[in-house]
């Protein structure tokens, strides 16, 4: 699986248990509370988890979060730079 | 006026028996004084893991297994839209003092009135149904209690009196040392059920934290026996106030279906007693010692139950005031100075708990983060076990307050808007401080 699928996987199954089967890359997630606060704690510590990076305490913003595709980016972006 | 024995205890919770006990080990005499006739209903029905220390010592680990107390082998919380629990397993980070994966529920009638027979047998005095009226001092000294029987009044003379009083605080209100805690101030409202759907799996045993979608509320729900369930809302009492308009059972009923998980927890439920209230919660004693005496327990401070920390607070403080004790005994001096180090220790214990509780609240899905950290898990895990005292650093509460600062500061920060307005820019000492003593306050009781 690749970083997209793999956070996909994690938001459907485990922040919205199945309600959900997919998701769109460009929907907006935490502004319209699909994720809300504590999921994206959640989903903050399966990404320190399972990709080996570190999310730092200021990056929790939209232009990071927001969209599947900024969180791919994030990701991406920090195992690239390891 | 010869001396009733070396030691009075006002009160047999689970504090005053605990001392009972350790006192009547070492062979030091003690009188413990209960206003109430035991067995008799109390709140705070759940353990932390590092009180199976003082249940060992006092030889009552025995009992809790043999009367068959629900095991408590973690701890669940519930987010109020259903998006999944979080929990903890005590066995995943066994603690250092205790070799046991779990610690227990209790219906607190049944175990403290087990703890005072312990204290009893072990040869500690128990005088129940006696009110104490006052601890008597001489010279600024506390030299005995003044009790009443009947349309009597008598005095019984101690070297030491110890206020184990409970929320009631006997000795803090005699002397105008109670200040109320000028950031927490919650109203519970609880009772026990029958038909509490638990759940099922391995967390079904755990104590259950639902937080409902209104600032500093939640809810509990505790196992007392294999079909009872304790379970209480605590809100903000302006909060409560405001939301509170019949009686308190639709009250109750209205905000236990706030919370998903817990609708389907509470679905079938059947209430077996009345309702019980706990208002003025939080507050604390300017002082835990003074000369000839020491406060333990709920007598000395309260603080927020969501961490369960009551009873351990409270025979922690037992533990720490019988070694504080028998010092004193040994160099017959029973000074304020003499006894600072029960103070001490006790101090630096709570305020962790104190710091947690108020880092918690500040930003409530931290806890959540903090919790499934790599780095940090072990020490949240810790903490909530109790392992509070003999401490000096906390490094997880110092990283989640820099991580609280960081969204204090950050624009656009997701989790700004769930910052809350605890304060947590001053010490508990400064806040505190700055309070005066609040002699308006009335027993919680």
């Amino acid at each position: 699986m690749d970083t997209k699928q793999t956070l996909e996987k994690f938001i459907v199954d485990e922040l919205l248990l199945g309600q959900r089967t997919q998701i769109d890359p460009e929907e907006s997630l935490t502004s319209t509370g699909v994720i809300d606060s504590l999921s994206l704690l959640r989903l903050v510590a399966f990404i320190e988890e399972t990709f080996h990076v570190q999310v730092e305490d200021t990056e929790l913003n939209p232009d990071n979060f927001e969209t599947l595709n900024l969180m791919v980016e994030l990701v991406d972006g920090k195992a690239n730079h390891k | 006026m010869s001396n009733v024995s070396d030691v009075i205890i006002i009160g047999s919770g689970p504090g005053g028996s605990a001392l009972g006990c350790y006192l009547s080990m070492a062979g030091i005499s003690n009188t413990i004084i209960e206003k109430e006739n035991h067995p008799r209903p109390h709140v705070g029905e759940s353990m932390v893991p590092v009180t199976t220390r003082v249940f060992r010592e006092i030889g009552f680990l025995e009992t809790l297994e043999k009367e068959g107390f629900p095991r408590k082998y973690g701890a669940s919380w519930h987010a109020p839209m259903n998006k999944g629990l979080v929990y903890i397993l005590f066995g995943e980070f066994p603690n250092d003092l205790t070799n046991q994966d779990y610690t227990y529920h209790v219906d607190r009638g049944k175990m403290d009135m087990l703890l005072m027979k312990r204290a009893e047998s072990l040869g500690s005095k128990v005088i129940q149904g006696v009110t104490v009226k006052k601890v008597i001092f001489e010279d600024g000294y506390a030299k005995g209690v003044r009790i009443s029987v009947g349309d009597q009044e008598i005095d019984l003379r101690s070297k030491i009196v110890v206020d184990a009083s409970g929320r009631n605080t006997l000795l803090g209100r005699q002397l105008k040392l109670k200040v109320k805690d000028p950031i927490f101030n919650q109203y519970a409202v609880h009772a026990w059920f029958e038909n509490v759907n638990r759940g099922t799996g391995h967390t079904a045993d755990h104590i259950h934290i639902y937080f409902l979608p209104i600032e500093r509320g939640w809810v509990w729900q505790i196992p007392i026996s294999q079909t009872v369930t304790s379970v209480g809302v605590v809100l903000e009492k302006e909060a409560f106030t405001k939301v509170m308009k019949g009686d308190l059972e639709e009250f109750f009923h209205e905000q236990t279906q706030t919370n998903e998980n817990l609708i389907t927890a509470m679905k079938d439920a059947v209430r077996i007693n009345e309702f019980k209230t706990e208002g003025d919660y939080s507050y604390k004693m300017s002082k835990f010692v003074g000369n000839g005496y020491i406060l333990i327990g709920d007598a000395g401070r309260f603080v927020d139950p969501i961490f369960s920390s009551g009873v351990s607070v409270a025979m922690h403080g037992a533990r720490n005031a019988s070694i504080q004790i028998k010092k004193a005994l040994e160099a017959n001096d029973f000074s304020e100075e003499m006894l600072m180090p029960f103070e001490t220790t006790m101090r630096s214990g709570v305020d962790i708990w104190y710091e947690f509780i108020r880092l918690y609240y500040k930003l409530l899905p931290l806890f959540t983060l903090f919790m499934q950290s790599k780095s940090y898990r072990e020490q949240v895990h810790k903490l909530l076990q109790g392992e509070v005292y003999d401490k000096k650093e906390v490094p997880v509460l110092e990283a989640m307050r820099k991580y609280i600062e960081a969204v204090e500061r950050t624009e656009g920060h997701l989790l700004r808007d769930q910052l809350t307005d605890v304060p947590i820019d001053k010490t508990p000492e400064e806040i505190f401080r700055e309070m005066v003593p609040d002699d308006e306050m009335v027993p919680g009781d």
